[in-house]
């Protein structure tokens, strides 16, 4: 098990290596000079200079790159020139929130999606699993920001329950305020999770309750709900978690359209505005962030996945 | 689900003559109309399919007002007879802005499906084809496109193009592409080692012959599905990114925009934000629809279409 690991995290190298690779090129892509951004329009030619050399801007493209990612080794990603924070702070603010709106987001399309999409595969081509697919179909097709907006138009605006925009609030410091202000966009991208969930857990159900040791369960006279909940789910488990795996990696790099709508605090947010600053020390350091928590949840949803799964764990 | 239909070839095998061209026409005419009665929402969502997109054609005839008509005296308004859909925050005419803001949806569609399929498709093939070098630098680049989330590729091409309809499509279409390519590839190495091709092989078929008319023909159900979920989720990035202001620039409107508007006016006019969403839900709701119903008809493997979407 310790050695599968090891090599799966040997593998990842080279895939992060290329990453950087791509996210600087597409960064430094980005038109507009990013001294500009510093020195502000009206600054005299030299003065660019200047700041062109300190901010090591005028070296080589690939020097530029070795020397970035020489830095990100040791841990720094570098200074926004924008506002002289330093990117690693930058983001270990805004992580916390992400983090808090990720959780919270699987927990909803974890409850909604699961029994769903176990109702769905207990009565199969009933009028109840049409009601899911449909459910699933819609969840899929509307865009998440509208989601957002009829939220706030019902919860904040007409009842007046929530404000209008969300804030982070830790959950361990004011557990109903955090609830109050995740919960918008927290329900936001639950219920797109929840349909993809209820599907794959449909899906994989049917699957299995077409299996022999379920004839064999249903024979024996085992009651239809242990069947449904204990046997069959147990084995539908397995190929929901992968799922569960990849959408937790994509939020966790920021729901950047959701995070706007909502005005929440989180990674998403910072990068958009970030790219929208031309701030691009900042940005490539996010998106490199970004996708290594992406890459490192994928690699922990196969650890588990295998660790769960007998029939690879021995292979 | 069309077990009971004649196929065409088996009819025409009886009488030992070829189909005339009528008949052949008569023949796809009648599967089709039998596949419809079979899915009936499909059938649904194709009618509103093609009722948007003619709309969406002849806008200016189906507008009741010109989209950038301001008229002050009536702003912020809701669904009345003279204006269906209600004001925007100018007296502009909603429902005009959301049929003028159809056409560019629906050719964000078109473009992203065309040219991310075709582009796609053939780097699919060819790095299944290949395999060697070619092959794996294809599908490495395939993969960096996949290891950054959507819609963050989508905006990143979008800062280094700027704002705007072509920039956009273009942010949509590079996001398509990877998906295009993996199934593709996937669908060329399933028949790569098959019997048809090596005999075909053998009898002194050229590469490209191989490429297109012996393996593609196989990968083109489950590439048509897929179509139509880039097509959909295209509609759907386009919405976000015009939603942050990146895609068309005022005075013109996509559903995206319309929504980010009337998300400012929420407290004065609700019906703002909620009718352009129900109209673009309902069209990647129909969309969605019609690919569902067509992987179900050929079977056609699993099409991931929940990626790229979400966020």
């Amino acid at each position: 098990m310790l050695r599968y690991i090891a090599v799966r995290l040997v593998q990842l190298i080279p895939v992060l290596v290329l990453a950087s690779i791509g996210i600087f090129l597409m960064i430094h892509l980005i038109p507009g000079d990013p001294v500009i951004t510093v020195t502000g329009l009206d600054a005299s030619p030299e003065q660019m200079e200047r700041v062109r050399k300190e901010l090591g801007f005028d070296r080589p493209l690939p020097v530029q790159y070795v020397d970035w990612l020489g830095r990100v080794l040791s841990c720094d990603l570098g200074t926004s020139i924008v506002n002289q924070n330093s990117t690693g702070s930058l983001i270990t603010d805004r992580l916390p929130a992400t983090f808090q709106l990720t959780l919270a987001t699987m927990a909803i399309g974890l409850t909604l999606g699961i029994p769903l999409g176990m109702l769905a595969a207990s009565r199969e081509n009933s009028w109840l699993d049409r009601t899911v697919s449909g459910y699933a179909a819609i969840s899929l097709a509307v865009p998440t920001f509208w989601v957002g907006i009829l939220y706030i138009l019902l919860f904040g605006v007409t009842l007046e329950w929530v404000p209008t925009a969300s804030r982070y609030v830790a959950f361990w410091e004011d557990p109903f305020e955090a609830f109050k202000s995740t919960i918008g966009p927290a329900f936001t991208l639950g219920f797109f999770v929840s349909g993809i969930i209820a599907r794959f857990v449909r899906a994989s159900m049917v699957e299995v309750l077409g299996l022999d040791y379920i004839r064999t369960a249903r024979a024996k006279g085992v009651s239809e709900l242990k069947i449904v909940g204990k046997h069959a789910f147990r084995a539908a488990s397995l190929p929901t978690l992968t799922v569960v795996g990849i959408q937790f990696g994509t939020f966790l790099g920021g729901a950047l359209v959701t995070e706007s709508v909502f005005n929440y605090p989180g990674i998403g947010r910072l990068i958009l505005s970030s790219i929208l600053q031309r701030d691009f020390v900042v940005v490539q350091g996010a998106v490199l962030v970004v996708v290594a928590m992406f890459a490192l949840v994928n690699l922990a949803t196969d650890i588990l996945y295998s660790f769960l799964n007998p029939r690879i764990r021995s292979g | 689900m069309t077990g009971q239909t004649i196929l065409p070839t088996e009819r025409s095998a009886d009488r030992f003559i070829k189909p005339t061209l009528g008949e052949k026409a008569a023949d796809v005419a009648r599967t089709f109309l039998l596949w419809l009665r079979a899915e009936r929402p499909a059938a649904l969502a194709i009618f509103f399919l093609t009722a948007l997109t003619f709309i969406a054609i002849f806008a200016s005839v189906f507008a009741p007002y010109d989209p950038l008509e301001q008229d002050l005296t009536a702003i912020l308004q809701g669904p009345s007879f003279s204006h269906l859909f209600g004001t925007d925050e100018l007296g502009r005419d909603l429902l005009s802005r959301v049929i003028f803001g159809s056409r560019i949806s629906l050719a964000t569609a078109a473009i992203v499906v065309a040219v991310a399929g075709t582009t796609g498709t053939l780097a699919g093939l060819v790095a299944g084809y290949v395999e060697r070098i070619a092959g794996s630098v294809i599908m490495r680049f395939m993969d960096f496109l996949l290891a950054v989330p959507g819609i963050l590729l989508a905006i990143t091409v979008v800062a280094i193009l700027g704002a705007g309809f072509w920039p956009a499509t273009i942010a949509v279409t590079v996001v398509s592409i990877p998906a295009f390519a993996r199934l593709a590839r996937a669908s060329v190495l399933a028949t790569k080692q098959e019997e048809f091709v090596l005999s075909t092989r053998t009898a002194g078929a050229g590469h490209l012959y191989l490429m297109f008319r012996t393996i593609f023909p196989n990968a083109l159900s489950p590439v048509i599905v897929q179509a139509s979920v880039a097509g959909a989720t295209a509609i759907l990035l386009e919405a976000a990114l015009s939603f942050l202001g990146l895609g068309v620039q005022p005075p013109e409107a996509s559903w995206g925009t319309l929504l980010s508007t009337g998300k400012s006016y929420l407290r004065q006019s609700a019906w703002y934000s909620v009718l352009p969403g129900l109209v673009l839900t309902s069209t990647v709701l129909a969309v969605d629809t019609l690919g569902r119903a067509l992987q179900r008809t050929w079977g056609a493997g699993t099409v991931s279409d929940a990626a790229g979407r979400g966020g």
